[in-house]
């Protein structure tokens, strides 16, 4: 029972802090991130296994988190609201050409943060070449250029 | 706050900007609460060293220092501070309330003689010298518990209460 509990407690945890930080905190990794993750991982195990190192502890911990990942996605379906405060909505930072300085302000994305996005996903060099600009559900940054001609 | 459909200019999205708004706003409060939580696990609010993580009784002329707030299955020390003219067998008792949360796994010195009485457990030391003598037990709390009273006995003196959480 002390593990189910354990891998519902530290899920819960950490779903609210990741969701609360920012989305900025998981968009691509830089170092940083990279360091943050992996001692959250680290600082995690710890909390689920306890002193308990047994397969058996494991299996039980694992199963758990799976179970909860999947009731989670089901609940997400039948409750789009909760989807919605899981996950959020997608924030447009460039619309039709025009930059929402308050938007990349509140979510923590700076201009040059789309540009990266705009060069790695579609070759783009300058910032009057994108159309639109999404910061997205998953972090990540969608870029829609202008048509050429 | 309804949702809206930006249907034009070569993009299709489904937006909340008031519901993002309110959303940006609660996260910037939890980045306060989660300073303040910072802050107060400094000062021992979360157990693990910090001034308030430690609680301190005066017991028959000694002191006793105990962990007020601990962690569920993290060793907490409880030492009790001996007044200098203490000398011979003295007894420690633990409370069965105590050690229904605590469980002792060891301490320094090791007593000349341990037993369980209905009220709990004793142990006699032996105490010798003229300075200040103290006794370490090292105690794991086995699971959380809200504000509980525990209480140690020392010697032939009244019992201190000992006032603690555990947290989870």
């Amino acid at each position: 029972m002390e593990s189910v509990i354990r891998g519902a407690a530290v899920y819960a945890v950490v779903l609210v802090i990741m969701r609360l930080s920012g989305r900025r905190t998981v968009a691509e990794l830089t170092p940083f991130d990279f360091v943050l993750l992996l001692i959250i991982a680290e600082t995690t195990q710890q909390a689920l296994l306890g002193d308990d190192f047994s397969i058996t502890n494991a299996a039980v911990l694992i199963i758990t988190l799976f179970t909860l990942d999947i009731i989670l996605s089901h609940v997400k379906r039948w409750r789009p609201w909760l989807g919605r405060l899981l996950d959020g909505y997608p924030t447009v930072l460039i619309r039709s050409g025009k930059v929402d300085k308050h938007a990349l302000r509140r979510a923590r994305v700076t201009e040059e943060d789309i540009l990266l996005s705009a060069r790695q996903s579609q070759g783009i060099g300058r910032l009057d070449e994108i159309k639109h600009a999404i910061l997205e559900t998953d972090s990540g940054i969608s870029i829609i250029p202008r048509k050429s001609g | 706050m309804p949702e809206t459909r930006y249907l034009k200019d070569d993009l299709d999205i489904i937006e909340n900007r008031a519901w993002q708004e309110r959303f940006w706003s609660i996260q910037r409060l939890a980045w306060i609460l989660m300073l303040l939580i910072l802050v107060s696990a400094v000062l021992g609010a979360t157990g693990s060293g910090g001034p308030l993580a430690t609680g301190h009784v005066d017991v028959a002329g000694g002191v006793v220092h105990y962990p007020r707030i601990a962690r569920w299955q993290t060793t907490s020390e409880l030492t009790v501070e001996l007044p200098s003219q203490a000398q011979g067998p003295t007894d420690v008792q633990l409370s069965k309330d105590l050690l229904e949360v605590f469980s002792v796994e060891s301490m320094s010195p090791l007593p000349r003689e341990a037993s369980t009485t209905p009220a709990g457990h004793r142990y006699t030391f032996d105490v010798n010298g003229d300075r200040r003598k103290t006794i370490v037990f090292f105690l794991r709390p086995m699971r959380a518990a809200l504000p509980s009273r525990g209480k140690v006995t020392v010697g032939n003196g009244p019992s201190a209460t000992l006032n603690f959480v555990i947290l989870p």
